[in-house]
């Protein structure tokens, strides 16, 4: 199952957990599995059933651009990292 | 996604052919910004800011707007008042229109000196000026907040009273005054400092600087009678010119049309609006097409510089040299909105070392300053600096080698980010053999006061959507059009990847860049994407067009398509090698097969290469006036694949020489009121071509598998390690660490006088 990665400043919602196998096959719904596990997550994550301000997320490490609805595979990894811009 | 099969041997990709667009630049010919010219066009002016922080009780514009040879005048009112209105700008995270707007004419309060309060169209620039200034401002004047120490303080004045922290997963309540928090962090940092034996921690300020692009921020805007606009502008992306504009005026997207002009240099700087908007809506009220060119005070005045920082920095390693332990507390200026660089310059501050244990702070930090911008690999330079003058205080403490040291550390394919993924293929431990390697490295430096120093750097780089689009002409000559302004010779780049797919010469592609109405969407010119991101696209487009031919092929064979084999250019019948068309051929015979031929693409790539570098300085410092001379420079980067290894080397010696203006010169100078007192290129000294010499860029190759050709960006972490490096050389030469940019001559002499008194 996808192993989803909490980021530190997350981890006071998960009791310092680092990472959580959940069921998933997309973004969206490993994080609404993080919900039912942690209540509070999600209103960090999703604003306006978007990403947050300042966050993108990393499936396999690679920033990818379809966010929430990035299909996962069964061992896939989930990281939610800060946005990062260029010039 | 899968990796690509990249060819063991390129036909194309890896030559110098020259540029198309190359002759026209060098004799005069291309357009710019203020090369382009309308009949019956009106010139426009700003009346800006001379208060860093006021609040605007009135403005009354009644001079202006009778002064001869004016023809509108408009302050804030004239917008619509937007409300809050966030657009996605890809890895960049989203961006708060409603500041964009403000920034292009404030509304309620100014923020910064030079901000724009009312702008005026004439019949000449002259008379524009002139009314300007008739217009009346009436302030409350408001305590500046100049630096981000100060900013974050608990009485700190209050730039935003709505003012939300906006950075990674921050608590909502507003912690600080005026900043957003981020953090990170892998691993125990407290038991890794507690297996250190050599702990240090060091502080650091860097100057807000600027980008410097040459030519400055020209646009020229028509309001159709129709209501449909069109706006000439000289920009890094017509799409997000478009966009933005669409959301400040709160017009349909398709009732614009943005026209990138030539771009005399941006690096960061020309991603969004300024003027624009206030040129669209002169050209509204008079009915005429306006045309407003910045000045170089306004740019430094009222354009996105780079941040000043506030770095602190905690490194802890083990008597073998192994790193084990990092804090990192950096502070970059945001200006005067939300949303600078701190994400890029925080988690990048240590990438490039395998450190177990590792937490990173970052803060979002608004100040009385223009609202920041990118400025290639932003961010980068101040973390860089600060870190890798540390591990050169740690290296010089344990007696190591600095590249051995380095390369005990680097952080190597799939070793873990402070991101927390593992690391793509990076090609970091073959950068540092080749600076051992070197003649440079093994030479004799020589003469007294001359030093020589070594720092180590990274960047990210992005993918984001890019459009291209292909059409074989019945010649054999094909037309290529993208949406990615060429700021570095990507035309020919683009052109080149394109000949490669195709089987035919780069001279036979045609490249342009398109406007908003006539291709497909592409994000900016930044992020050092667009060879490898649009160059993706244009591939993509390739294997259409190689498609559609083969079918047209099987057609005048009467052949299943799948019987046809292409090969370098060549349509060759399986069934009967005899029979065979070249690209050329086969392109005169489309008409009468069907009809001509064409392929769009859109990518938005995520196979992103890492870029990583390594630079080594030499030079000699005069003790009695505190001038640095740089005698040697040799970069060493990881290309990937250099499609065009002369414009990779111009990017490297180009981004070098940038990041050696910000070690040694560049900064703002603010007075106590917050008036920038540096406005012109005389005083902002930028270097030129008498400060640096040659710089050598030696070009490494380990291909990104994200790429068809394994390219990786390479445009922005040339900034990244040139002010540590020139940092770790004064150390060496005359044995003073210097921690704080820029290391002018004066603070030279003031840290040499305070080691010998």
């Amino acid at each position: 199952m996808p192993i989803a990665w909490i980021p530190h400043p997350m981890r006071e919602v998960t009791g310092g957990t680092e990472k959580v196998t959940i069921e998933a096959a997309n973004v969206l719904e490993a994080i609404r599995a993080l919900e039912g596990l942690y209540p509070g997550l999600v209103d960090l994550l999703i604003q306006n059933d978007q990403l947050g301000k300042g966050i993108a997320v990393a499936v396999d490490g690679r920033i990818v651009r379809r966010g929430l609805y990035e299909p996962l595979q069964s061992d896939s990894e989930i990281h939610f990292i800060p946005a990062l811009g260029a010039g | 996604m899968n990796d690509y099969v990249i060819p063991e041997k390129l036909r194309v990709v890896g030559t110098t052919p020259i540029r198309p667009d190359g002759h026209d630049k060098v004799t005069g010919r291309a357009k710019f910004g203020d090369d382009f010219h309308l009949p019956g066009m009106l010139h426009g002016k700003v009346l800006r800011s001379p208060h860093a922080h006021a609040r605007i009780k009135s403005i009354d514009t009644s001079h202006a707007e009778t002064f001869p040879g004016v023809h509108a005048v408009v302050t804030a009112a004239d917008f619509p008042k937007i409300s809050s209105n966030v657009i996605d700008a890809g890895e960049a995270g989203q961006i708060d229109m409603q500041d964009v707007a403000d920034n292009c004419i404030a509304r309620e309060k100014v923020f910064y000196d030079g901000h724009a309060v009312a702008a005026v169209a004439a019949d000449n620039a002259h008379i524009a000026e002139e009314a300007a200034n008739l217009i009346q401002v009436d302030y409350e004047l408001l305590d500046p907040v100049m630096d981000v120490r100060s900013a974050m303080a608990d009485n700190a004045t209050v730039l935003h009273d709505n003012f939300l922290p906006g950075a990674f997963l921050a608590p909502t309540e507003k912690a600080l005054p005026n900043a957003s928090k981020l953090e990170l962090a892998m691993g125990d940092v407290s038991a890794g400092f507690d297996e250190a034996d050599i702990i240090i921690e060091r502080e650091f300020t860097t100057e807000t600087v600027h980008q410097g692009y040459i030519e400055t921020h020209i646009v020229t805007a028509q309001w159709g009678a129709n209501g449909m606009v069109t706006v000439w502008t000289t920009t890094q992306g017509q799409f997000a010119i478009r966009d933005q504009l669409a959301l400040v005026l709160e017009l349909p997207m398709s009732a614009i049309t943005v026209i990138p002009l030539e771009i005399g240099g941006g690096f960061g700087g020309k991603d969004s609006i300024y003027i624009d908007p206030l040129a669209v809506v002169l050209s509204k009220q008079s009915g005429r097409p306006v045309k407003m060119v910045m000045s170089r005070a306004e740019t430094l005045r009222a354009t996105g510089p780079s941040s000043g920082t506030y770095i602190k920095a905690r490194l802890g390693v083990k008597i073998d040299g192994t790193l084990v332990a990092a804090e990192f507390h950096g502070a970059y200026e945001a200006g005067a909105y939300s949303g600078g660089p701190v994400a890029p310059g925080v988690s990048t501050a240590l990438t490039r070392y395998n450190i177990p244990n590792v937490k990173i702070e970052g803060y979002d930090v608004l100040v009385n300053k223009p609202k920041v911008k990118p400025y290639r690999a932003p961010g980068a330079t101040p973390s860089n600096f600060a870190v890798e003058t540390m591990i050169d205080e740690l290296c010089r403490e344990l007696k190591l080698d600095p590249v051995e040291f380095r390369l005990h550390n680097a952080l190597k394919t799939g070793d873990r980010l402070v991101l927390g993924f593992p690391c793509p293929e990076i090609g970091g431990v073959e950068i540092l053999k080749a600076v051992q390697n070197h003649a440079h490295y093994q030479s004799d430096i020589g003469g007294p006061h001359r030093g020589r120093g070594l720092a180590y750097g990274f960047w990210f780089g992005a993918g984001l959507p890019s459009s291209a689009d292909l059409m074989v002409n019945s010649d054999g000559t094909v037309q290529l059009c993208s949406g990615s302004p060429d700021m570095s010779g990507t035309r020919i780049t683009l052109a080149m990847q394109a000949a490669e797919a195709l089987g035919i010469e780069p001279n036979d592609i045609f490249p342009s860049v398109g406007d908003t109405a006539s291709v497909g969407y592409s994000f900016q010119t930044v992020a050092s994407r667009t060879t490898f991101a649009t160059g993706i696209a244009v591939y993509q487009a390739a294997q259409d067009i190689l498609a559609q031919m083969a079918e047209r092929a099987a057609l005048i064979w009467q052949i299943a398509t799948d019987n046809i084999l292409i090969d370098g250019g060549r349509f060759v019948n399986k069934t009967n090698v005899q029979q065979c068309f070249t690209f050329k051929e086969l392109a005169g015979k489309l008409v009468g097969t069907g009809g001509p031929i064409a392929a769009r693409a859109l990518a938005s790539p995520e196979g992103v290469g890492f870029q990583i570098t390594a630079h080594l300085v030499d030079l000699a410092v005069d003790t009695e006036t505190g001038k640095v001379d740089i005698l040697r420079y040799t970069a060493f980067q990881d290309a990937g694949k250099a499609v065009h290894p002369d414009f990779v080397e111009g990017q490297i010696q180009g981004g070098t020489v940038q990041g050696i203006g910000w070690a040694l010169n560049e900064e703002y100078f603010y007075d106590g009121a917050g008036h920038l007192k540096n406005t012109s290129l005389l005083d902002y000294r930028m270097p030129t071509i008498l400060d640096v010499p040659n710089i050598e860029a030696v070009i490494l190759e380990r291909p990104n598998p994200g790429h068809p050709y394994g390219v990786r960006g390479v445009g922005e972490v040339p900034i990244v390690p040139p002010a540590a490096a020139i940092a770790n050389a004064l150390y060496d030469a005359v044995g003073i660490r210097m921690n704080t940019l820029p290391m002018t001559p004066a603070k030279i002499l003031d840290k040499l006088n305070s080691i010998t008194d």
